[in-house]
């Protein structure tokens, strides 16, 4: 394959401000003595961060602030009620340019999380969540290139569920506290995330019955969840499947030194919508000296015909990262090999492809039309990432610099390469600066690039 | 509208970039005066990945030295008085803008008045101990005691505030000072300046003000206001108060506000919940509101052999013998004006577990005696270790000897003396138990040599968790220290191999020791720990191991906020988690060890077993440091408190010559049992002790 490396860094010019920096932070960070310091610490008082409420906030007992706790009222189960309401979330918006070598894409856009959580009490709650800004996939804003405004408006319910504990909603059954009633739930509408968002990441009606603190096969600790999603299931074309049924199987295991977590699932589908299909998941965790390491490998079988939908294939995925000595950074090398069509269980209209994790240049934002660099699906393709994550100005302050490449194993797609930067910095409690660039080639459109600005308020 | 999109977008990057640098420099202060590793104005030349200059060469090895122990480590030679020092107390204790300034007369008033008052919402321990000496006197010296006075406890919850910007809130001290977040005080603020009552912790009325059975609600139970008068909540009912208010003329206590007297409580409600594990569940089930699941001791005793026999916590935490269901003693509820009440069930309220203190002796453990005495300030400049009020020093002293005002006087320092050596009677008292408590915890079971030939030694150590009814370490595990240490010497008596020994610091040799993150000492391969650890979900590359579970690789602005996903589904935030190390209820697993060849010198070999508890950590020490420590302590005299309050509760020497390929290490009940001063037989034939006292 050929690399035309030269085309890219016509644009390189973009990266500067972030390139600097990088410098300027390595250059200036410094490091801190191995041995423990002799001298007294006083309390640091001042500035000390108070408690940023959420906007709203009802009830007796603050959320997590301090003042007498009400006791609440009894229920007719015998469970002590003690309820509080917040509402919560986040507000991006961004200007952000994105060029994928065949079109381009630049535009203002916003996005509004809001959530309602309403404690019963610690164990129990209700969550219900709106994006009034996004209307499936569609952000509100503006589009440079059409010169228009763009209207995601959406008032739908996006998030409700109900999640609480058996025996704590009846604790009358079991007064001594020696049986088993421990039994975790939820249902509703609720956002699932699996094997690190390989294998489900979707917002379905589901109901799921989990059992926690468990000491099954051997294990240190582990729990067992049983899942069935009812509807709004997405199949991994990202198309919503009105009638396929989910079932699922997941397990998470700490042992010793590997943390696991395995993972099984069918989907029930009409051949017309893309078929049946069946997934598993395994994924390992644990550190080899200073190297973390995860590994992970998903499957996906169609039991019916093959389709966008659903289709046979493996995906192997590597993690490493290491912290440098003296320092919080971190630097890492993710790499994945995807063998046939890797599919999975079921992924939301926005979620993209399996391939998120393998660095920053593979995933999109999540905010509007600025995709992953070097693209997110796996299908018959290899990749790899290695980057490094400056973390300094008392951790308010972060840039990652990245290098990414993939090419595809039977010739159809080509090879890309890509490097990117994201520097993100905290202002007060409430904002973060983020700003994305990446600069790349990708055989047979050129090169590619983006560069974005946004702005990110949590309260 | 726009001709160049490109360059709009590239002017509000420039325009942010702006904004970041000017932000960044208006913080210009912390940035001088933090000397924390990320300093950027900091002269330190280190932090180059690759090397950087060649003192600081990541590769420098050095580990002979430092394994060999220096003056400075933690684990050898003395440590200097933690209040020794030549400077003032007083100016170690100022924070940082509030400098020390006397009360004027009318503050004082204002302050008793204030006192008075809180002390009729929340009465304190001093005012039960009136006539509950004996159980304030076990609680005196608990953790439940310590749990807000900790300086550890009180910089790591202020750290984690700190890292996520405030959001964590109260979660953690609303356990640690119930009284204290009902008050309304600041979540971070020096323990000097806490209400007296706030600095007593889990006291009396966190559990006997508790009138309903509130579940796993990670202790954010309601205290039920009122001053001494008003009912107290317990598990046996009135039936003994009544007959205290039937015999007033015996017992002379008044229940009536408006007279003078001995003044009670007018009702004992029974609640019977106090007997159930769920209320001990009740904060020892600690879950974050995000869904993290921090602590789970009640969850895994619900899954354990001992929930399914029906023993409670209590019956083990509370009972005759720690850590064993042994029936309860007999003993009389109070003692009212010296005349005692009949006697019933009595449990145990030393509640021996895993934490020490590691502060004065004269601020812990409580002490009604040493609080009319002294303020915690005065008692803080009161040198220990030199020996003031005994005989030795005070008749050797030189006459121009400086004594701060608080102590001037010789009779005070006499007085001082005798309430300490009753504080350090009780720290010894809970240091058996804790010793005894933590052996049957932990046991070593077995050793096994697997093979042994020129081409190298392995061999095998059962560890077994003794209690079935949690996992060993509970509770707090990610945090507690529990080490097998292994030391094989030759003939010659020379070390060849070594696995469980400390850094300079006193931390053993994982990632998180700074010794190993630096890359000054290599990391222990064979390190046998059952402490568990915190993952965090890294931006990219997998998780990593962090000391807390603040996770601020994802974002530079971690915040607390309830999980927009089921976390009962997953058991765990989507960022941030747990893995469990410990040993499940009842089970065992091998810590298995290697010599190479190239380790081999010349036999017989003998290898010594030693197995340490220590409450944290001493990597936490150092990652809480930034908010600064209570009592005026530095970094390193808090590690120091923390290491030498570890116990060592297994010591064992032991042949390896091949011939003895397995030898039973199960200890009996006798040896569980035994003090620390106690010599016991070990597997070769020799006598020793098996804990060397740190008091």
């Amino acid at each position: 394959m050929k690399f035309k490396i030269h085309n890219y860094f016509k644009r390189i010019f973009l990266l500067i401000p972030l390139l600097i920096l990088i410098v300027y932070s390595s250059l200036f960070a410094g490091g801190a003595a191995s041995r423990f310091s002799d001298e007294p610490i006083p309390l640091q008082l001042e500035g000390f961060p108070e408690r940023p409420k959420p906007i709203i906030e009802i009830g007796q007992n603050p959320f997590l602030g301090n003042g007498p706790i009400d006791p609440g009222f009894e229920t007719m189960t015998g469970a002590i009620w003690q309820p509080v309401f917040i509402v919560y979330g986040d507000y991006r918006t961004a200007v952000q340019t994105f060029d994928n070598g065949s079109g381009s894409n630049s535009e203002w856009v916003n996005n509004l999380n809001v959530f309602g959580n309403l404690y019963l009490t610690p164990t129990e709650r209700i969550l219900v969540g709106f994006t009034p800004l996004l209307e499936e996939g569609t952000f509100s804003g503006y589009d440079f290139e059409k010169d228009e405004y763009v209207n995601g408006f959406n008032e739908s319910v996006q998030t409700l569920f109900f999640e609480g504990d058996f025996g704590e909603i009846f604790p009358l059954l079991d007064l001594q506290d020696f049986k088993h009633f421990d039994y975790g739930f939820s249902v509703g509408r609720q956002q699932l995330v699996f094997q690190n968002g390989i294998m489900i990441n979707d917002t379905i009606d589901a109901i799921g019955i989990t059992r926690s603190s468990l000491f099954a096969a051997g294990s240190n600790a582990s729990r067992v969840t049983a899942l069935f999603g009812f509807n709004e299931v997405h199949r991994d074309n990202n198309v919503r499947d009105r009638n396929a049924k989910l079932f699922a199987l997941l397990t998470s295991a700490d042992y010793n030194v590997w943390s696991y977590d395995l993972d099984i699932g069918y989907v029930d589908a009409s051949i017309d919508t893309g078929g049946d299909g069946f997934y598993a998941g395994l994924s390992g965790t644990r550190r080899f000296g200073h190297i973390n390491t995860t590994l992970s490998i998903n499957s996906s079988i169609a039991l019916d015909n093959e389709s966008t939908a659903i289709s046979d294939g493996t995906l192997f995925f590597g993690r490493f990262s290491l912290t440098p000595p003296y320092t919080h950074d971190l630097l890492y090398f993710n790499a994945f090999w995807g063998v046939d069509e890797y599919s999975s269980l079921a992924r939301a209209p926005t979620a993209g492809g399996p391939l998120g994790q393998t660095g920053i240049l593979f995933a999109s934002v999540g905010l509007g039309n600025y995709g992953a660099a070097l693209g997110n699906r796996a299908d018959r393709a290899v990749g790899a990432a290695i980057g490094y994550q400056k973390i300094f100005n008392d951790r308010k302050s972060q840039v990652i610099f990245e290098f990414g490449a993939r090419s595809d194993t039977d010739g159809s797609d080509g090879a890309a390469t890509a490097i990117g930067t994201r520097f993100q910095h905290a202002f007060d409690q409430h904002m973060i600066l983020v700003i994305d660039a990446f600069g790349g080639y990708r055989q047979r459109v050129d090169e590619t690039f983006g560069l974005r600005t946004e702005l990110r308020f949590k309260f | 509208m726009f001709k160049n999109n490109l360059f709009l977008v590239f002017l509000v990057t420039l325009i942010a970039i702006t904004a970041v640098l000017k932000n960044v420099y208006s913080d210009s202060d912390d940035l001088l005066l933090d000397d924390g590793s990320n300093d950027l104005l900091s002269d330190s030349n280190s932090n180059d990945l690759l090397g950087g200059d060649s003192d600081d060469s990541l590769l420098k090895s050095s580990g002979d030295d430092l394994l060999g122990g220096e003056s400075d480590d933690l684990l050898s030679g003395d440590s200097d008085s933690l209040l020794g020092g030549d400077e003032s107390v007083n100016d170690l204790l100022a924070t940082e803008d509030e400098p020390k300034k006397e009360a004027t007369p009318k503050e004082v008033g204002a302050d008793a008045h204030e006192a008075l008052f809180l002390e009729n919402k929340f009465p304190s321990a001093t005012t039960c101990a009136t006539c509950h000496p004996d159980h304030y006197r076990e609680w005196s010296v608990s953790a439940h005691a310590y749990a807000q006075l900790s300086p550890v406890f009180n910089a790591m919850h202020a750290t984690i505030v700190k890292q996520t910007t405030g959001t964590n809130g109260d979660f953690c001290i609303r356990c640690h000072t119930q009284v204290g977040m009902q008050l309304e005080e600041p979540v971070f603020m020096s323990n000097l300046d806490r209400h007296p009552t706030s600095r007593e912790g889990i006291t009396c009325i966190v559990c006997h003000r508790v009138n309903q059975n509130y579940g796993k609600v990670s202790g954010r139970t309601a205290i039920v206001e009122g001053d001494i008068f008003e009912p107290v909540y317990g598990p046996s009912g009135n039936t003994v108060l009544k007959e205290v208010l039937e015999e007033v003329s015996k017992y002379k206590v008044n229940t009536d506000r408006s007279k003078a007297g001995r003044n009670i409580h007018t009702e004992v409600v029974k609640l019977d919940a106090m007997t159930t594990s769920g209320f001990c569940g009740t904060c020892h089930d600690v879950n974050l509101l995000n869904g993290f699941r921090l602590e789970e001791a009640f969850s895994q005793f619900k899954n354990s052999p001992a929930a399914a026999r029906g023993e409670s916590c209590q019956d083990c935490h509370m009972g005759k013998i720690p850590g064993l269901k042994s029936g309860y003693d007999k003993a009389p509820a109070a003692i009212i004006g010296g005349n005692p009440t009949p006697e019933r069930k009595r449990t145990n309220h030393m509640f021996a577990g895993p934490d020490y203190s590691i502060v004065h002796p004269g601020i812990f453990p409580h002490n009604t005696k040493a609080q009319e005495l002294a303020s915690l300030a005065n008692w803080l400049e009161f040198d220990v270790e030199a020996g003031w009020g005994t005989d030795e020093f005070e008749n050797n002293a030189p006459d121009d000897y400086k004594f701060p005002q608080s102590w001037k006087y010789i009779d005070d320092r006499y007085e001082a003396r005798k309430i300490l050596d009753g504080q350090f009677e009780l720290l010894r008292e809970i240091e058996l138990q804790r010793y005894q408590i933590l052996r049957r915890a932990i046991q070593l079971n077995e050793f096994v040599v697997k093979q042994y030939n020129d081409r190298g030694i392995k061999f095998g150590v059962k560890v077994v968790n003794g209690t079935d009814g949690h996992g060993a370490p509970t509770g707090f595990d990610a945090e507690r220290l529990m080490v097998l240490e292994v030391t094989v010497t030759d003939a010659s008596g020379k070390v060849v191999f070594r696995s469980g020994d400390r850094d300079p610091n006193g931390d053993v040799r994982d990632i998180h020791s700074s010794y190993v993150h630096n890359w000054e000492l290599p990391i222990d391969k064979y390190l046998f720990n059952l402490q568990s650890k915190f993952l965090t979900l890294n931006v990219r590359g997998g998780e990593r191991e962090q000391v807390l579970a603040v996770n601020y690789s994802l974002d530079p602005l971690p915040y607390i906020r309830p999980d927009s996903r089921s976390t009962i589904l997953t058991a765990r935030p989507f960022a941030a988690r747990k893995q469990s190390r410990g040993l499940p209820p009842g089970s065992h697993r091998w810590a298995n060890y290697k010599i190479k060849k190239s380790q081999l010198t010349k036999g017989p070999y003998k290898v010594n077993l030693k197995f340490y508890c220590q409450m944290v950590p001493v990597n936490l020490v150092k990652e809480i440091e930034g908010v600064g420590f209570d009592y005026g302590m530095s970094t390193r005299e808090v590690a120091e408190g923390v290491v030498n309050g570890a116990q060592l509760i297994w010591n064992i020497d032991l042949p390896l010559n091949g011939e003895d390929k397995s030898i039973k290490l199960k200890p009996t009940e006798e040896e569980i049992m035994a003090p620390p001063s106690k010599k016991v037989k070990t597997i070769t034939g020799e006598e020793k002790g098996t804990l060397t006292y740190n008091r």
